[in-house]
């Protein structure tokens, strides 16, 4: 899977917003749901603050040629995050916003569980 | 193609917005899981700025040198130009800019006037050459 490049900063800010996307049969009846998934997907909104401009065209160049805007990601802050056995894939384009000589980006992420294994490489469903 | 008048400075960096250009379609399916699909390439990056003019810089009127590149070589916002800042300020190798929509003035006081710009961002090589002229003066 294509990595998160190693010149782009490899942690976001502390602070993101986080929703999940799906795992209950219905989501808008709320008397009679059935949950549907072991691991819902993720609508996470990280921010990457001070990269410079060359980070910047980077990161854009990651997404438009290396990703294809639409290929799947792994990157090495998701563990941190509580996401341990997942991976990545932008949902519209990054925003980035100048803030005094540097900038700050936005991306809007789909956090998609892989198979979560042991360190034999054993699959281990149904762990936190 | 038209070229930023180099009596004019750059956008202001402050409040710069870019958006990187997209040529996918997201669809969120039922179960939650997301599909992307992209069917072509070639969207511009969208720049939301603010272009501040000073009426008196060295005895130039910034504000009627931009309405005269806006309104000849531009031809209203048809034409392509290209800009020392936009490699310089934004890392672009070789983009050109299009002014999209009409400039709106949201600050004109006596010494200067801001404009709010749309700018639209892409590879020179994929904007058309020729200009559009509109007769002046007609």
């Amino acid at each position: 899977m294509i990595q998160w490049p190693a010149t782009l900063p490899q942690a976001p800010f502390r602070q993101y917003s986080h929703a999940l996307a799906a795992g209950l049969s219905s989501e808008s009846d709320e008397l009679s749901q059935r949950r549907t998934r072991t691991y819902p997907e993720s609508e996470v909104e990280f921010q990457f603050k001070q990269l410079t401009t060359p980070q910047l065209q980077a990161l854009r160049s990651f997404y438009d040629v290396d990703l294809n805007q639409t290929a799947p990601f792994s990157s090495p802050w998701l563990p941190s995050a509580g996401f341990t056995h997942h991976f990545c894939q932008f949902t519209a384009p990054p925003e980035a916003k100048r803030n005094g000589l540097r900038w700050d980006v936005s991306v809007s992420l789909l956090i998609i569980a892989g198979v979560p294994t042991d360190s034999e490489g054993n699959i281990t469903y149904g762990a936190a | 193609m038209a070229t930023w008048p180099t009596t004019i400075s750059a956008p202001l960096l402050d409040g710069f917005d870019l958006t990187f250009g997209e040529n996918a379609v997201y669809r969120k399916a039922q179960s939650g899981r997301g599909e992307s699909v992209r069917y072509g390439s070639g969207a511009p990056d969208r720049a939301k700025c603010t272009l501040r003019l000073w009426k008196n810089r060295n005895g130039i009127n910034q504000v009627d040198t931009f309405n005269a590149f806006f309104n000849v070589d531009l031809c209203l916002g048809v034409n392509w130009f290209s800009a020392w800042w936009i490699g310089s300020s934004l890392g672009y190798a070789d983009h050109k800019g299009k002014i999209v929509g009409h400039p709106k003035v949201s600050v004109d006081c006596k010494l200067y006037a801001d404009f709010a710009l749309t700018i639209i961002i892409k590879k020179s090589s994929a904007c058309p050459v020729d200009d559009t002229v509109w007769p002046v003066g007609v």
